[in-house]
């Protein structure tokens, strides 16, 4: 997990931050929930960058956007994608997914 | 000729080799609702809407291709990731007697089941969100469920819940998160999400 300069093991209950990156090696696996409920989980050899994560629904500001860079990936939809899905946005080098309400799974190869 | 040379690959295809190395699957959620996915590569789009829909996402000229995973390459493929699903948030309806931040006595053990499950879990984030009635003003209604969800956070910091990891949220006149026009009791109602 590399969050500004510093870089650290990610442990159970870390909190995560718009811009952080969060890595995995050859056996890890990681899961998160965000404050919107969206779920996502990464499995090994695997990178996404959290480009950007903004969610006011009282001021009605939204923007989801998973950056990931290679390797696999579950998203599972929380109250960003039902609100403003044309603020939720799962990009990889090569492809761009939208989605409205659902559970998806993403493989980008290196 | 054409057609022989096609061949070996279509029924490379329909024996299951396995996913292709970029690949979008669109799955059911926890309670078998489908919602739909686009993907956009280049200037091209494809559209996925049923269960295991799937699309090799490798070159543009691929998008148009939208087929159905298997699920045994699904499960083995993604397994890592499967495994590593965070559990759905837990939701928690707490309702109030009218015009009041008393809890309804309907609701007592709710809230110790809250209570219980925010203390359980090790990694934590919680918000508290309140509804209220549609009589009565909107700032009257902003301040009571304001006052609701306060009342509800109080109670769980009593109980050792940490303050700092608790949210709150409540009835504005556009909140999206609080649609109006539901029936009284259902309004009266602060939520507790557990994540």
């Amino acid at each position: 997990m590399t969050h500004g300069a510093a870089v650290a093991a990610a442990a159970l209950a870390m909190p995560v931050y718009e811009h952080d990156r969060l890595e995995t090696g050859g056996d890890g696996e990681c899961g998160i929930t965000f404050r919107d409920n969206t779920r996502i989980a990464l499995g090994p050899n695997s990178r996404i960058d959290l480009q950007q994560f903004v969610f006011k629904p009282a001021a009605q500001q939204y923007g989801f956007i998973l950056r990931m860079a290679f390797g696999t990936l579950e998203y599972i939809s929380g109250l960003t994608e039902k609100l403003a899905p044309e603020a939720m946005s799962i990009e990889t080098p090569g492809f761009t997914v939208g989605a409205r309400g659902t559970r998806l799974l993403v493989r980008a190869e290196k | 000729m054409t057609v022989r040379a096609m061949a070996p690959s279509l029924l490379l295809a329909l024996t299951g080799c396995g996913l292709p190395a970029n690949v979008v699957v669109l799955l059911p959620d926890e309670n078998g609702a489908v919602g739909e996915a686009v993907v956009h590569e280049g200037g091209s789009t494809a559209e996925l809407a049923k269960p295991l829909a799937a699309v090799d996402t490798g070159a543009e000229s691929s998008l148009h291709n939208v087929f159905t995973a298997e699920r045994s390459d699904v499960d083995s493929e993604f397994a890592g990731a499967l495994e590593a699903t965070p559990r759905a948030p837990l939701v928690f309806a707490l309702y109030f007697q009218t015009g009041s931040t008393e809890l309804h006595p309907s609701s007592r053990d709710n809230l110790a089941a809250a209570i219980k499950a925010a203390k359980g879990t090790a990694n934590v984030d919680i918000s508290v969100v309140g509804h209220a009635d549609a009589t009565g003003s909107d700032t009257y209604n902003s301040a009571l469920s304001l006052r609701r969800a306060q009342s509800v956070r109080d109670a769980l910091i009593a109980k050792g819940v940490p303050g700092d990891i608790i949210e709150i949220a409540y009835h504005e006149a556009n909140n999206p998160l609080i649609p109006r026009g539901v029936p009284e009791l259902r309004n009266r109602r602060v939520e507790v999400t557990i994540r």
